[in-house]
């Protein structure tokens, strides 16, 4: 049984200046221990979804238009604010891009790593003290119990995030939300915090969601990918297909646009223009006026995510005629 | 005259900062840039990597005199811009700009684009002021940009867009020297391929010598002729791109390449390789002896104790490191 099934989820924000349609039409679903990679640029929707799921969407403006999002048998976007309010910290925890304005700066590291615990599990504070210390030694924080006591301005960038990721797993939850872990951080830092996270998920068995623009970040960590673009995913499969035989010109053109270490070519690859205003509504293909494959068509037929391999699914149109 | 547009000589640049509490405070020296000598030709592209706080950034800021430097000598063009008069300093600064990365913060929001482009040329006079107008909207082209945007402000514009006035506003005065510092690492991938190929045309073109500062090695990599590798304020390696990144001397970039990201799937999914333990040291509480010996895998005792110095090992190509003989052999 799927730990968590999303159909159909639409997220609009109404502002003054229209209709914004963040997240149209998003759908996956992923097993207990599975780790889900969602790459996309900014404005692709793969934040506002992950905050859909957690009720954390400022409303208003935004408001969940439509969608179900199953975890282990409850509905993610009905459930009464106190049973997400039990949800969150407990069985699905989140890890967010700046472990500077995450975490309070007004309290002690040790009071915010022990916070889940007295919320959720009604620790006493002196077991919830050794459980903290515990868990920041796991995530490597040397001499834990003396540094519980400092504030998150005393953390280097790296160490901050070890500190959110402690916050994060010291429930043991079922699935984590990491919501550009890396992307403040050094690559030889990020390489250690990818390493960290990934250890302790096969030890505690989580799945998780990895949220990231990074290519490089998803081929190394996740099992399955979802490529957003303008709020909708385009594609979705097991990472070797989405990698290796991409089935959307989107996938395709962000991966050749990347400049990478073994490449030494003259020009790079460019995507023309710029993501569309998500304010402005489309029928067809939100890649389409960007496409140099695209026909008159695609921006006139609705596209929807329809799988051309069992498991690896696309939205192009053209590819499921097989015309490419 | 010297062969080098560009000529730092033992660069440093120390702040003091306070330390302690209020009772027991202490002056402690950051030496965010510690004897740093680089030479750029006429037309060269030097890519500028290290990880952040490594001082990369404020080199920059000295080179242009943003920061005022501690020590050392910046010859440009063959003048010492450390002592030249602050009137001889504004000829030549026309002559080399900077570009920032963030075009969120580095335009002012509340000037329309041609405001922001017709300022530097009003301010140094370089062009008649009738013309202005016209060579604005040539810069707006030349950027990728439509020439009747001119008149719109930054918050109409996309990321990549601002960068593209921010180049522009760069090269306006024609100069010979861009510093761009992380140009596109605020920016989308899809994005960031743009500015790029932009700012290689615009090199090529204007044969503009560009110091590009970055802490992603694959974009340095492609940009840049000449890699300079920082680490705590001195520069550990230097050499052409291809050296450095087919055999880098230093430990420390051996690291850097080893932990980037590959965008292809490993066949079995084991871990996450990081080359490096623990974080960078701390600048106010320097470690003995070569500064990368508490993180790096080959340290030995000799290296608490003696600080490597930058040697030519083979031509052109530079490490500051006591056992590249020992290292340079072994595989990335």
């Amino acid at each position: 049984m799927p730990l968590l099934t999303v159909k159909n989820l639409r997220t609009y924000f109404h502002t003054r200046n229209g209709i914004v349609r963040a997240v149209d039409k998003v759908s996956f679903s992923m097993e207990p221990g599975e780790t889900l990679g969602i790459v996309g640029e900014s404005g692709s929707g793969k934040s506002v979804t992950m905050y859909s799921l957690l009720g954390l969407i400022p409303s208003p403006p935004g408001r969940i238009e439509e969608g179900v999002a199953l975890f282990d048998g409850e509905d993610l976007l009905t459930a009464s604010k106190n049973t997400l309010r039990s949800l969150r910290g407990k069985r699905i925890a989140m890890i967010f891009q700046d472990p500077m304005t995450a975490l309070n700066p007004y309290m002690r590291i040790g009071a915010q790593v022990m916070e889940p615990l007295l919320v959720h599990e009604g620790c006493s504070r002196n077991e919830a003290r050794r459980r903290a210390a515990e868990v920041l030694t796991q995530v490597g924080i040397q001499d834990a119990a003396a540094r519980m006591d400092r504030y998150p301005h005393e953390f280097s960038g790296g160490m901050r995030q070890r500190v959110m990721i402690a916050m994060a797993l010291i429930t043991h939850p079922d699935l984590l939300i990491a919501d550009e872990p890396t992307t403040a951080l050094d690559v030889t830092v990020q390489a250690q915090v990818l390493e960290l996270i990934r250890e302790r998920q096969r030890d505690l068995g989580m799945a998780m969601i990895l949220v990231t623009h990074n290519l490089g970040v998803v081929a190394g960590a996740c099992k399955h990918v979802l490529v957003m673009y303008a709020g909708r995913v385009l594609e979705s499969g097991p990472v070797h297909d989405i990698f290796h035989d991409p089935r959307h010109p989107y996938t395709r053109a962000l991966m050749q646009s990347m400049p990478s270490l073994s490449d030494t070519s003259d020009t790079l690859f460019t995507i023309p223009g710029q993501p569309p205003d998500l304010s402005a509504s489309f029928t067809g293909c939100p890649f389409a006026p960007r496409c140099h494959l695209a026909k008159d068509y695609c921006s006139d037929i609705p596209c929807t995510l329809e799988e051309v391999w069992p498991g690896h699914a696309t939205a192009c149109v053209r590819t499921l005629r097989n015309e490419l | 005259m010297s062969e080098f547009l560009l000529d730092i000589e033992n660069l440093k640049t120390h702040f003091t900062v306070r330390m302690g509490n209020l009772l027991a405070r202490q002056h402690g020296v950051l030496r965010a840039v510690d004897g740093v000598s680089l030479h750029m030709k006429k037309g060269e592209v030097l890519g500028l990597v290290g990880e952040s706080g490594c001082g990369k950034s404020t080199l920059a800021r000295t080179v242009v005199r943003l920061i005022p430097p501690t020590e050392g000598a910046v010859r440009f063009d063959g003048m010492d811009l450390t002592t030249l008069s602050p009137s001889l300093f504004r000829k030549l600064r026309p002559r080399m700009q900077m570009i920032f990365q963030d075009p969120y913060a580095s335009l002012n929001p509340r000037r329309t684009v041609y405001d922001t482009l017709a300022e530097p040329m009003l301010a140094h006079a370089i062009h008649p002021r009738k013309t202005i107008p016209r060579i604005a909207g040539e810069l707006m082209e030349k950027t990728g940009l439509s020439r009747r945007d001119v008149r719109k402000y930054p918050h109409e514009f996309s990321g990549g867009q601002r960068q593209r006035i921010a180049i522009a506003r760069a090269i306006a005065l024609q100069p010979s020297l861009i510093l761009a510092d992380e140009p596109v690492s605020a920016l989308d991938v899809s994005v960031q391929a743009q500015i790029l190929n932009l700012l290689r045309a615009l090199q090529k073109e204007m044969g503009l010598t560009l110091m590009l500062i970055s802490h992603d090695l694959a974009v340095v990599r492609y940009m840049s002729q000449r890699i300079a590798v920082m680490y705590f304020g001195k520069i550990v390696e230097l050499g052409t791109t291809n050296d450095v990144f087919a055999h880098p001397l230093h430990p420390y970039t051996r690291a850097l390449i080893r932990a980037v990201p590959v965008p292809d799937p490993p066949s079995e999914r084991s871990t996450f390789f990081s080359p490096l333990k623990g974080d960078p040291p701390s600048p106010l509480n320097p470690p003995t002896g070569c500064p990368f010996h508490p993180r790096c895998p080959h340290a030995t005792n000799e290296c608490q104790q003696n600080a490597p110095i930058l040697t030519e090992h083979f031509p052109h190509h530079t490490a500051a490191c006591l056992h590249v003989n020992k290292i340079h052999t072994l595989p990335i």
